[in-house]
């Protein structure tokens, strides 16, 4: 009995098997696998140039919008605490008008000194006036870049029973900035502004204020002497006066 | 594939270009065109998944019909028939089964006709021992390397191979 040398090959039948048509596979299917193959290994390829912006200011978007949010809030919160204070002149009005002109004569130095704090606030509120009456016009107005409002256009404006009743002049400036539309304009608040400066140097001597005061009269303008006369007084209370000077004073 | 798992995609279609027809037609032979399509795309996509951590173990050729190879016996038992009996270590079949009734040497008498019948053979073949032809005439693998491909022992590979032979030389009597 004789057996092939290698009982599992046979030449004879491999060579007919390598003549069988070489079946291959579809071609879609070579460039499914060759893609899945490429993607697997090279990284994602990078968006187009014009995408790329969307994604960076879609990045950016949220601390923008937060930022501005928060430039907002303070904002309106300051708008609101300033709106409080308006929604109480009426009642301080009320006030006002109730009480005598020797009131101002009757304070004690503790008053005249929260009144002439009150002053002190009254400046950064009045500096808004430089804005359109409505107090939601200019939030972001820093109030102490404005100019702060003179004296003796506060003083023409204020009805002389009404200045000696030791009311704080901020509330009365708030509630009678409507009534002075034309005051509003650049110029005059540039003009306001080297007045005050100029006030604000003879306010440094009472000497130098009195010396003022007196010119004012000379000059005819009697309100206007009288409104730093009264201010005068706030700011030295215990000044010896003499009784010309102290008549600027009076009402 | 080493190149291919540092990055080289070029590689990778070196690969594919050199061992796509023949593991094709391994899947094809043994069960059609449409599950051969399925199974060819699944074997190389587990592959291409497999790159990160590829490391030599065995011959390239080995692993891949061994992903191969698995998939196919997945594949069969999933379906209705389940896993083909003559996949079993000890079956019993294997000496016992009738020759093909078509074997009749008068029918080869060209070479093209030969190697229909050669497929037909082929087809008629238990599933374990076409499988072990297909991987020795296909992929070139070794007894031993059949054995590792498909998860068996080396003499069940021999006997499975020596089975089928004896079957295609009796089906294909007189055209050889």
């Amino acid at each position: 009995m004789s057996e092939p040398s290698n009982p599992l090959h046979d030449e004879r039948l491999a060579a007919l098997y390598r003549a069988i048509p070489q079946v291959e596979p579809p071609e879609w299917l070579d460039q499914q696998i060759l893609r899945a193959a490429k993607t697997q290994v090279e990284p994602v390829s990078p968006l187009p140039a014009a995408v790329r912006p969307k994604r960076r200011s879609a990045r950016w978007a949220v601390p923008l919008a937060l930022a501005a949010t928060v430039v907002l809030s303070v904002g309106i919160v300051r708008l609101v605490r300033e709106s409080g204070e308006l929604a109480t002149a009426p009642s301080l009005e009320a006030a006002k008008t109730t009480a005598s002109p020797a009131s101002q004569a009757d304070m004690a130095p503790s008053e005249v000194s929260q009144a002439k704090s009150a002053e002190g606030y009254a400046h950064p509120p009045a500096a808004s006036a430089t804005a359109p009456a409505t107090p939601m016009a200019s939030p972001m107005t820093p109030p102490a870049l404005a100019p702060p409002v003179p004296l003796a256009e506060r003083a023409q404006s204020v009805d002389p029973k009404a200045a000696g009743s030791g009311q704080p002049p901020f509330r009365f400036q708030q509630l009678t900035r409507p009534e002075k539309p034309e005051k509003l304009n650049g110029t005059t608040n540039h003009s306001a502004k080297a007045l005050a400066d100029d006030k604000a140097e003879f306010r440094n001597s009472p000497e130098s204020w009195l010396r003022e005061i007196a010119k004012l009269r000379r000059q005819g303008e009697t309100l206007k002497a009288q409104a730093e006369g009264l201010e005068f007084q706030r700011h030295y209370p215990n000044y010896p006066l003499e009784p010309s000077d102290a008549d600027s004073g009076k009402p | 594939m080493l190149h291919y798992r540092d990055g080289d995609s070029a590689a990778f279609a070196r690969l594919y270009a050199r061992h796509k027809g023949p593991l094709y037609r391994y899947l094809l032979r043994q069960c059609g065109p449409v599950v051969a399509e399925e199974l060819f795309q699944e074997v190389w996509l587990k592959l291409i998944a497999a790159r990160a951590g590829y490391t030599v173990q065995a011959k390239f050729t080995t692993w891949l019909y061994r992903i191969a190879h698995n998939r196919l016996v997945d594949h069969y038992r999933a379906s209705a028939r389940g896993l083909p009996l003559s996949y079993a270590e000890d079956c019993p079949e294997w000496s016992t089964i009738p020759g093909p009734e078509s074997a009749q040497p008068e029918v080869c008498d060209d070479r093209q006709r030969q190697t229909e019948r050669l497929l037909a053979l082929l087809a008629e073949l238990p599933e374990a021992q076409r499988e072990a032809v297909l991987l020795k005439e296909e992929a070139g693998l070794s007894l031993e390397e059949i054995a590792q491909a498909t998860g068996t022992g080396r003499e069940t590979v021999k006997s499975r191979l020596r089975y089928a032979l004896a079957r295609l030389r009796q089906g294909l009597a007189g055209a050889l």
